[in-house]
């Protein structure tokens, strides 16, 4: 096989790779603006928001724009739910759509 | 911990009907696993988490599916809690009444089967969400309107079977469906009103055919299983101006009351006016700890203190008015008007026309646009509990009046804030009383509960009942239907037991209970 050839190959392997990673942000997003915006967004009226600023600060307030949230944080709450937060069954957000939305919620990898 | 589980029903008959469930659902849609069990607890019980533990849960994806599962369970006996979307937060969110029943979860069920735009209506299945619809309406460029409960999450199908409101112009949620599909313990599917014709075309337009009207049988009820269910929408308006009418002193509900109810009897207003309390609206925006930190009720100086900071009345009555220009500002010239007699208020009103971004929450939900504000109120306290003790009564004044101060007299006696809101529709209120507690505090969890059991008896006695109630309640509040000694009651086990006799579907739901537990003493 010719470097070139190889090259391609790999760069074809990216373009796979880099767009299931886009797909699977895409995914995210999209379990998150279903599931979890509405309380979560950077709005004076989203619940979570509101307490989140109350109990760990404004800094803390809006998880979409934080870099310190875990992948095994996020599953937990997600699924076990905190106090005002319900938890959310399988037949809401499936395994899968859950891998999709820690992935696009965790930034600290 | 040993599972518990319902009259006559045995660990093995339990796991062979998931077994038997599995092979119609598939695998991973039929469990009782703990955590698959647990994830149907009510989210803000006063009390216990597992105090109503389901035993599993069984979630189809279509009516056939429906179909089998309930044969399957009525031919082994084993007992199913329906639920659409499972949000009933406030009276029990997915849980069932008696632990150890099996949860028949609907959500995987999420079909807009038809939007019409000439007739105005939308036919769905029982997972679709109030989001759900919205989004199908706006990227299919629908110019319809829903009529929207606090949470956005929950469904069409969910909210109209209990009989609840929403804010927007056909706001009661049952009142305003049609189309009714149901599956009966048998597996049998019966279709009400006009879709009992096998070629009917009217089944989504009205409820009722011919004879009987049976469509209210299936609300509050555990008579079937609904699958379908049409819901009128409203056409998008020429102008659209919510109003807001905020009143700074006590003294101005009876006058609020009094001034609107013509407005309403006579659908200048035909969107429910809704007049909340201060702290109910507070509780939207804040958290109590940034005005008061001490026990009991928040004291008078510092709800004085929320009022002026957030620039609120003691009484905050919101309405829409919708039409075309003329009739709007028309209506509204009319009901300043009107008002004007009332002291120390204050009247704002915002206008759309389509195409304009509506951003304030309140203008938003009586517009159709789904949302889940409301769910600062479960974090007043800081840890998120939260139960509706929801009884109605004449909308007058006097009626206002007395029941607001039976109540808020008895929930400050048990130490809590009072947070209400009459939900006013032409003749009767639906006063909604909020009561938030610390879900990881036992002793105000006990007392939530004790309140909550002379709210009943008290208002009972003064001739108001419950709407609707939580899981913990539904048998004190059947009881207060004491008419004839309980004919009504009666009446609905007659039927429980005709339509019902194995007693599968939903034990104990609005106090309606199988044979078998009324011979045990239930
Ligand atoms: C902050 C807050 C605000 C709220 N505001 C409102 C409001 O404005 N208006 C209002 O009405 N409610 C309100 N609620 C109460 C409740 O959350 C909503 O009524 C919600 O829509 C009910 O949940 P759901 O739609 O998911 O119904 P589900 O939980 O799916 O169903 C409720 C019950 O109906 C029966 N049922 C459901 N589906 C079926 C079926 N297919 N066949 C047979 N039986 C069935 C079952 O008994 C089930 O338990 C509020 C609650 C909270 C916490
Ligand atoms: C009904 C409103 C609501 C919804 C919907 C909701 N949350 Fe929350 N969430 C809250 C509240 C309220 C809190 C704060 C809980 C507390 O007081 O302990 C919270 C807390 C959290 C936290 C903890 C943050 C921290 O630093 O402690 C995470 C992470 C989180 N939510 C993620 C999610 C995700 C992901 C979703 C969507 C799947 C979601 N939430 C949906 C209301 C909500």
């Amino acid at each position: 096989m010719t470097l070139n050839a190889k090259l391609l190959l790999l760069l074809l392997g990216c373009l796979v790779i880099s767009g299931q990673v886009a797909a699977e942000n895409s995914t995210g997003r999209k379990v998150f603006g279903q599931w979890c915006s509405a309380c979560h967004m950077d709005s004076p009226f989203a619940p979570g928001t509101i307490q989140l600023k109350q109990t760990h600060g404004p800094e803390y307030a809006v998880i979409q724009n934080r870099a310190d949230l875990t992948d095994a944080f996020i599953r937990l709450l997600v699924r076990q739910g905190r106090a005002g937060m319900p938890k959310f069954r399988r037949t809401e957000i499936s395994d899968a759509e859950l891998d999709s939305l820690v992935k696009y919620l965790v930034k600290s990898q | 911990m040993k599972l518990p589980l319902p009259l006559g029903v045995s660990e093995r008959t339990l796991e062979r009907a998931i077994g038997e469930f599995k092979k119609i659902v598939g695998e991973q849609w039929a469990s009782s696993t703990q955590v698959d069990r647990e994830s149907y607890n009510d989210a803000y019980n006063p009390g216990d988490p597992l105090e109503f533990v389901a035993g599993g849960f069984v979630a189809p994806a279509s009516v056939e599916e429906v179909q089998a599962v309930v044969k399957i369970a009525n031919r082994l006996r084993v007992p199913y809690w329906p639920m659409s979307t499972g949000k009933n937060l406030a009276y029990g969110g997915a849980a069932p009444l008696v632990p150890g029943t099996l949860v028949l979860d609907l959500k995987r069920m999420n079909q807009v089967l038809e939007v019409n735009d000439d007739l105005a209506y939308a036919l769905v299945e029982p997972g679709v969400s109030f989001f759900d619809l919205f989004r199908y309406l706006k990227e299919n460029g629908h110019k319809l309107w829903m009529s929207v409960p606090g949470p956005g999450w929950g469904s069409i199908i969910g909210n109209g079977v209990e009989r609840g409101i929403g804010y927007g112009y056909f706001d009661d949620q049952f009142a305003n469906s049609a189309g009714m599909e149901i599956i009966l313990p048998d597996g049998e599917m019966l279709r009400a009103g006009m879709g009992a014709m096998a070629n009917g075309n009217s089944g989504s337009l009205i409820q009722a055919g011919f004879g009987p009207l049976v469509e209210g049988l299936f609300t509050q009820s555990n008579y079937g299983v609904v699958t379908k269910m049409a819901r009128y929408l409203y056409p998008e308006p020429q102008t659209y101006m919510s109003c807001e009418i905020n009143c700074r002193s006590d003294a101005g509900l009876e006058m609020l009351v009094e001034t609107l109810r013509p407005f309403k009897m006579d659908e200048t207003i035909r969107n429910p006016v809704v007049i909340s309390n201060l702290e109910l609206i507070a509780s939207f925006l804040s958290v109590r700890s940034q005005w008061y930190q001490g026990d009991g009720p928040m004291p008078e100086d510092r709800l004085a203190i929320v009022q002026e900071k957030l620039a609120l009345g003691r009484w905050n009555a919101s309405f829409g008015l919708f039409g075309n220009e003329e009739k709007v500002n028309d209506s509204w010239a009319r009901i300043k008007q009107a008002v004007a007699v009332i002291k120390d208020t204050e009247l704002h009103e915002r206008v759309y026309h389509p195409g304009d971004e509506i951003l304030h929450p309140r203008d938003q939900s009586q517009a159709g646009v789904p949302s889940l504000n409301e769910f600062g109120l479960v974090n007043w306290m800081g840890s998120g509990g939260h139960i509706d003790f929801s009884p109605v009564g004449p909308m007058t004044g006097k009626n206002a009046r007395e029941l607001y101060r039976l109540i808020r007299r008895r929930v400050h006696e048990y130490g809590f804030d009072h947070l209400c809101g009459f939900y006013c529709q032409s003749r009767a209120f639906r006063l909604i009383n909020t009561l938030v507690f610390r879900k990881d505090d036992k002793s105000e969890m006990k007392k939530v509960r004790e309140l909550f059991s002379v709210l009943i008896r008290e208002s009972a006695a003064l001739g108001y009942g419950e709407y609707r109630t939580h899981l913990a309640y539904m048998d004190s509040v059947a009881r207060s239907y004491d008419f004839n000694n309980n004919a009504m009651l009666r009446f609905q086990q007659t039927l429980k037991d005709a339509i019902d006799p194995n007693g599968v579907v939903a034990p104990g739901k609005s106090g309606i209970w199988p044979r078998s537990y009324r011979e045990q003493g239930k």
